[in-house]
């Protein structure tokens, strides 16, 4: 008998079906395959295999030159650490240098050689060869109508030595320097002497009482290990730390004394202080015989009665006074000025007015206080000296140090619509995104490097940076480059390789017998005498080593000119004021490894680029609405930015940091847009750090 | 032969908010360490992995006479009816009886976050999204510490796997105990102002525990009983005052605006 299969049949067979599926594992096996299916991830890390070692090395992310330990799997190190006891690092790596081995793989890491199709935003990034950069650059140099510069931003390297020489090789050659904010003082207290071929150091260590005009010295500063040290230990060694700064920084809120200002009037207070040394504590002493003018000096200083710039500065006569008794009590003291590695220096007159405050107290040239040291510096042309429009060809050595320029800054000394700027550089950031070719060098931990003595050393050192990374194919050392050049050029110039070079630098160091080397993997540290060959003294540093030179014994009492310039006294503030801030080393988005965003973006720990700090009754004043985008505007240009309420900034003031950018892979469009820092005013002296602003609402 | 195991340890930390200065090593060595990776872009405090999170509290007054202390925050370790562990439904947290050290298994996790919820401290923190580092950082990760992947909950758990090293070259050199310089988390390893103190509590001659008796010592939201292994120092009257409401009041701000 045939039974014929009905509709119903085939609809109980699949209910039937469906419901006995309900017990077999199935079903739930597909929802913890599921479950499984979301925590998957399409990048599965695969962790290196292999014993772990470690080797020595010393950062090179800024001057400061600390020393590390790196842990090492399969050859690359997954983890940087300090070294215990070093006489200057004290064991202590910064944020940044924990994480500066990822540095080599930063999203905007380029290996190959790139030129830009024009300046503009929109303009294209090509991939292009090095030997056509070459000759491109090469023949622009050849036919370069006005001078062709180097700009060494990190001088007094081996490196150094040759962009100098090649620049004399050429007839309209110019080897220049930036300066690092963190010596402006210093300099303008060279210029001051009669003598001009001196180097000047802070002997920190040593000091009874440190006054900073707006130098973040908690805040990364000089060797940052170094001053947490002198910091913490206050309670036994009694240094007193006072910070004269109009925002409440982070420098200002740990110093033992924060002397709140109105912004820019650094150099009157400066002024101030100097009237009542001279004036009326009468102070006198072995420095101040070397002045020349001392009584023009004196005579101008009227002019900075305390009572009368008192409307100005913000500071009642009283703070003043006890500020310049302490300080003319006080058995040794430094008083130094501007070096926010965002807002820059103070500018000259300011800087010389502060500087002349350590002369009148005959800090100069004392044992805990600003020292001189062998002047080891490949002389260079400052920056600010080159005349406006003269440049043809700018090539930029810009391993950076840590510290803003802005690119007006380099901008103004170029000839217009008809220059070539080249950043040696192995990365995009807010300042290669101008220039006509990136030539990619090698990168932190990627080749051996020397590190010569840091801006504001009392001492001269040397170490020497070990690679901990492989050199990726493509890229090219910056003397190399230069080498490339010399050789399309014809022009007769040898270079000699980078190990060569701090060879003979180390050759002559051993050659004076002075001073100590201090092992890393020992703690110990012993004279330079007892190192039997250079050779031996060279083995060691790349082992992992420092070598400190002795202190200069003698008083260093020369000639020099006080002459306090007039520090124009700030109009009446009828508009917000726009400053700018940063922490060194983080002053472009390149330069951060991406697990910085730990600091910027996944906490409010740090401010990045787009967010402006106000007090919260200037947001009240000018209506803005703290949840809301806003407009910042300047002479320059207009950007969106986001506002938060600070109680550590003054009134009227829009403190902007000069950041990173939210995250590490902006566009060139994006770098190439108004930014903090393109957005202030660079004045005819160098200077950015107080620019006329207005913020509005940003309307949708 | 002797065992590692035989002497109960309660590891802690104290932290000296006078000496911190909000550099953010502890934060970077931390994130380096435990392979915890770079921020999604879309990331922000909230859905972020921090596993130290610096907070800038501040007294609230005025410019110029303001004062502001840079908290480092992360698990607090809890020893009593740890919120986190009571309502885990997976067992996910854990807390170890020799160490007392509270450790989360991401194993375990199904990332429902009630532990985050229950969290007084807010110290835990969801993989919202899959981790993802450059492919040269791939190769730097810790070989030591596995990477935990997206939809589990994870937190500070004193760099285990530092005890594990610690304990394995104690056991090599057939000791006891391990040697207390062998065990430092990272945090307290970078810091360059010297402001933590690792160590065990229970040991009355370890410096941690010296710390932790002292006057001006004391917790983060003591009030709930929960006895966290976490001390923070400072001489400031205002901040500790700030400790016992703080924290709590800040994230309900947060949420209200």
């Amino acid at each position: 008998m045939q039974k014929s299969l009905t509709r119903r049949d085939l609809l109980k067979f699949a209910g039937g079906s469906a419901l006995g599926l309900l017990f077999t594992p199935l079903p739930w096996k597909l929802l913890d395959d599921s479950a499984i299916w979301t925590q998957n991830w399409a990048l599965t890390p695969k962790l290196s295999h292999g014993p772990i070692t470690t080797k020595f090395s010393s950062c090179t992310l800024c001057p400061a030159g600390c020393a590390v330990k790196a842990h090492c799997v399969d050859g690359l190190p997954f983890r940087l650490t300090g070294v215990h006891h070093h006489p200057m690092s004290n064991g202590a790596v910064c944020a940044r240098g924990l994480a500066g081995h990822h540095l080599a793989y930063h999203p905007l890491r380029m290996t190959i050689p790139h030129k830009f199709s024009g300046r503009s935003a929109e303009s294209r990034l090509i991939p292009y060869t090095l030997n056509n950069s070459i000759k491109e650059i090469s023949a622009a140099i050849d036919s370069a109508q006005g001078s062709v510069v180097i700009l060494d931003q990190s001088p007094n390297r081996t490196s150094s030595i040759i962009f100098k020489q090649f620049t004399e090789k050429l007839q309209n050659g110019i080897y220049a320097t930036l300066s690092s904010d963190e010596e402006s003082t210093l300099l303008a207290l060279q210029e001051m002497f009669d003598e001009k071929n001196i180097s000047l150091g802070y002997d920190f260590e040593k000091t009874e009482m440190i006054v900073s005009f707006g130098a973040p010295l908690l805040d990364g500063f000089g060797t940052p290990g170094l001053m947490t040290k002198l910091y913490n230990e206050r309670k036994t060694s009694r240094k007193k730390f006072i910070q004269i700064e109009s925002c409440q920084s982070r420098t200002a809120l740990q110093a033992d004394q924060w002397i709140p200002i109105k912004p820019g009037v650094e150099g009157i207070i400066a002024l101030n202080i100097a009237f009542v040394l001279l004036n009326e504590i009468k102070l006198h002493n072995q420095n101040s015989n070397g002045a020349k003018d001392i009584s023009e000096y004196k005579k101008n200083l009227k002019n900075f009665i305390p009572e009368r710039t008192e409307h100005a500065t913000g500071i009642q006569p009283g703070v003043i006074r006890k500020l310049a008794l302490d300080l003319a009590s006080a058995r040794s003291s430094i008083i130094l000025g501007g070096a926010d590695p965002g807002g820059g220096s103070f500018g000259k007159e300011t800087e010389k007015a502060i500087a002349g405050l350590n002369l009148i107290l005959g800090n100069v040239g004392k044992s805990g206080a600003i020292t001189e040291r062998k002047n080891e510096n490949v002389q260079a042309e400052p920056w600010p000296k080159i005349p406006d429009h003269s440049i043809s060809v700018l090539i930029m050595d810009s391993y950076e140090t840590g510290y803003a320029v802005p690119w007006q800054l380099i901008e103004q000394k170029l000839i217009p619509d008809n220059n070539i700027v080249v950043t040696l550089l192995p990365y995009l950031n807010e300042i290669s995104a101008h220039t006509d070719y990136i030539i990619p060098t090698t990168t932190y931990y990627e080749s051996v490097r020397d590190i010569p003595t840091p801006a504001g050393s009392p001492v001269n050192t040397f170490a020497i940076s070990q690679p901990l990374l492989p050199k990726p194919d493509g890229t090219i050392e910056e003397t190399e480059f230069i080498s490339q050049v010399a050789s399309v050029l014809h022009m007769d110039f040898t270079i000699a390789s980078a190990e060569e070079r701090i060879k003979e630098k180390v050759n002559s160091i051993y050659s004076t017998k002075r001073g100590k080397l201090f092992s890393f993997s020992d703690g110990q540290s012993k004279p330079l005498i007892d190192i039997s060959t250079a050779n031996d003294f060279y083995s060691q540093l790349l082992d992992g080593a420092t070598w400190i030179d002795e202190k200069a014994s003698k008083n260093l009492v020369k000639k020099f000119s006080l002459k306090a310039d007039i520090i124009a006294q700030p109009s009446s503030q009828d508009r917000l004021l726009l400053i700018p801030f940063g922490w060194r080393g983080a002053v472009s988005s390149s330069s951060l490894s991406p697990i910085m965003s730990k600091l910027f973006q996944e906490s409010e720990l740090r401010e990045n680029a787009n967010t402006v700090l106000m007090n919260p009754q200037t947001i009240a004043d000018a209506k803005l609405n703290e949840t809301q985008n806003a407009i910042l505007e300047t002479k320059s240009g207009s950007m969106p930015v986001k506002i938060k309420s600070s109680n550590t900034v003054p009134l009227n003031v829009i403190y902007i940091p000069v950041g990173p950018l939210p995250n590490g892979s902006p566009s060139k469009a994006y770098l190439n847009n108004l930014n903090a820092l393109s957005m202030c005013e660079v004045k005819s002296d160098g200077t950015w750090r107080i620019t006329n602003a207005a913020i509005r609402n940003q309307t949708v | 032969m002797n065992s590692l195991s035989e002497k109960k340890s309660r590891y802690g930390m104290v932290i000296d908010l006078d000496k911190c200065n909000g550099c953010g090593a502890c934060s970077i060595a931390c994130t380096i360490e435990n392979n915890v990776p770079p921020a999604e872009l879309k990331a922000n405090k909230r859905s972020g992995i921090t596993w130290i999170q610096i907070h800038t509290v501040s007294n609230n007054e005025q410019y110029p006479n303001g004062d502001a202390v840079f908290i480092p925050m992360f698990c607090q370790q809890c020893e009593n009816e740890t919120p986190c562990m009571t309502v885990c439904p997976q067992n996910a947290v854990d807390i170890d009886p020799s160490t007392g050290i509270v450790g989360q298994i991401p194993q375990r996790c199904l990332g429902c976050r009630y532990c985050m919820t229950a969290c007084p401290y807010h110290a835990r923190y969801f993989n919202w999204w899959d981790p993802q580092w450059t492919e040269g950082m791939m190769k730097q990760l810790n070989p030591e510490v596995a990477p935990r992947m997206r939809g589990v909950v994870e937190k500070c758990n004193f760099c285990h796997a530092r005890l594990h090293a610690a304990r394995t070259k104690a056991a090599a050199n057939g000791e006891s105990e391990i040697n207390p310089e062998d065990y430092i988390p990272a945090c307290g390893e970078s810091c360059p102002s010297k402001a933590i103190t690792f160590g065990d509590l229970s040991d009355e001659n370890s410096e941690a525990a010296k710390l932790s008796k002292e006057k001006n010592t004391f917790r983060f939201l003591s009030r709930l009983g929960t006895e966290p292994k976490v001390y923070f120092h400072s001489e400031r009257t205002w901040i500790k005052d700030m400790a016992e409401k703080a924290l709590t009041r800040t994230r309900m701000e947060e949420h209200h605006g």
